[in-house]
């Protein structure tokens, strides 16, 4: 049953979605709709699962005195403190909002600007002309970050136009047949999910 | 409660910007600290958002206001999910809002993904005679390197003949090229998010750039 019943409910879930949209079956509008609300509401009432899980493992950090244990604990106040903050407040409390401006904002875009330099390095290390595959990889590259930047055009109009059509052509056409293939593979993947023959979603050790 | 003066808000972001381009260096205690205050803060964020975007109206409007009792089974089943840090022998509980939304989704996707997936496949068969010879080309190309592609990722088909050895050639070849102009895309798009710290810093912050 603690493995069956979750299949089941599964599967009933996501048959009434597949029945609704394909059979026009009077009143599954309805039934759509409600399943819509369930799915919104059920994940809105799970929404302190990130903080607790956070907090379970920066507690432990603290207790144990791990390494940067300090971290965890400056984790700990700053979360629990604009947590609390917000909710009493609202997102529209210019403090609150000012909080997001002054950290979150402009932190996440450094940490996504980080990747910038691994790219980079990873494009070092895979665009050496070892190979003739190599070397094709590393002028469509060159020619792409030339085209991308203001230097491209200024060296020859001709880079910029050489980075459009390969973007329009040749990238299009190759990832279009990834999307395809991909998503190929995850209607398999849904289909076995609803049957219960994939259940590795579930976790636990099959009791 | 009124907000942060301008530039202390400033202030704040540019040394936790600082912190974070200081890994580039090596890694340091202001980037760790700064990286779990942020991880904390939009944790707390992402659930303050959902809290008053929500369930806040769902509990004053649609379940005070409105009546809609129904919207209780919804919330009682995500309130199962916390179940997991329960006692044993009930986890297993936690595991029904879990295959509730995994088993919606995949329904979701198998009854609404196909109709775009099928619009792209039609999309891809482009007409061989274009306007131009030039746009006839490129069609030709377009379709022949989609098939191909997909004829190359399909390990079932052996690669022995000459035709499909010819196919495989090819469609590397083509593959290397959409793949280096890929990932040019994608360094170029972090290079203009990296830029545009630095225009922080150096334009927001310090006003030496206009």
């Amino acid at each position: 049953m603690r493995r069956q019943l979750p299949v089941w409910l599964g599967f009933i879930a996501g048959m009434l979605v597949i029945i609704a949209r394909y059979f026009a079956f009077p009143g599954f509008t309805q039934v759509q709709k409600t399943l819509d609300n369930w799915a919104m509401y059920s994940g809105a009432a799970a929404f302190l699962m990130g903080m607790i899980n956070l907090t379970i493992v920066h507690k432990t950090n603290i207790q144990r005195r791990r390494e940067n244990w300090g971290a965890s604990l400056v984790l700990l106040i700053a979360m629990f403190g604009y947590f609390i903050y917000g909710l009493f407040t609202g997102p529209d409390d210019k403090l609150f909002v000012s909080i997001f401006n002054a950290t979150i904002s402009p932190l996440g875009s450094a940490m996504f600007s980080l990747l910038a330099f691994y790219m980079l390095s990873a494009a070092y290390r895979a665009f050496r002309m070892k190979t003739l595959e190599a070397t094709i990889l590393l002028a469509a590259g060159l020619i792409g970050i030339l085209g991308n930047a203001p230097i491209g055009a200024a060296i020859s109009p001709w880079i910029p136009s050489a980075r459009n059509w390969m973007t329009e052509i040749l990238n299009t056409a190759a990832m279009r047949a990834v999307t395809i293939g991909t998503a190929l593979g995850a209607y398999a993947a849904m289909v076995r999910i609803l049957l219960g023959i994939e259940r590795s979603y579930l976790g636990g050790r099959g009791d | 409660m009124g907000g942060l003066p301008k530039t202390v808000e400033l202030t704040i972001g540019a040394i936790g910007t600082l912190a974070v381009f200081s890994f580039l260096y090596k890694e340091n205690l202001a980037y760790r600290y700064m990286e779990h205050i942020y991880i904390g803060l939009a944790a707390a964020h992402g659930a303050v958002l959902t809290f008053h975007n929500q369930l806040k109206p769902l509990f004053l409007k649609q379940i005070g206001a409105q009546g809609q009792y129904s919207l209780l089974i919804p919330v009682a089943m995500g309130l199962l999910l916390y179940l997991r840090y329960g006692p044993k022998e009930w986890v297993w509980i936690s595991r029904l809002p879990m295959a509730f939304w995994v088993g919606y989704n995949a329904g979701y996707t198998l009854a609404y993904d196909p109709k775009v997936l099928l619009g792209q496949i039609t999309g891809t068969f482009l007409k061989f005679s274009a306007k131009t010879v030039g746009e006839s080309i490129n069609n030709i190309l377009f379709v022949l390197i989609c098939v191909f592609t997909l004829v190359y990722f399909m390990f079932t088909l052996k690669r022995e003949g000459q035709v499909m050895k010819g196919i495989s050639a090819f469609t590397r070849y083509a593959f290397m090229v959409a793949l280096g102009v890929g990932f040019s895309n994608g360094i170029m798009a972090r290079v203009s998010l990296f830029l545009g710290r630095v225009q922080f810093l150096l334009g927001d912050w310090l006003g030496l750039v206009k």
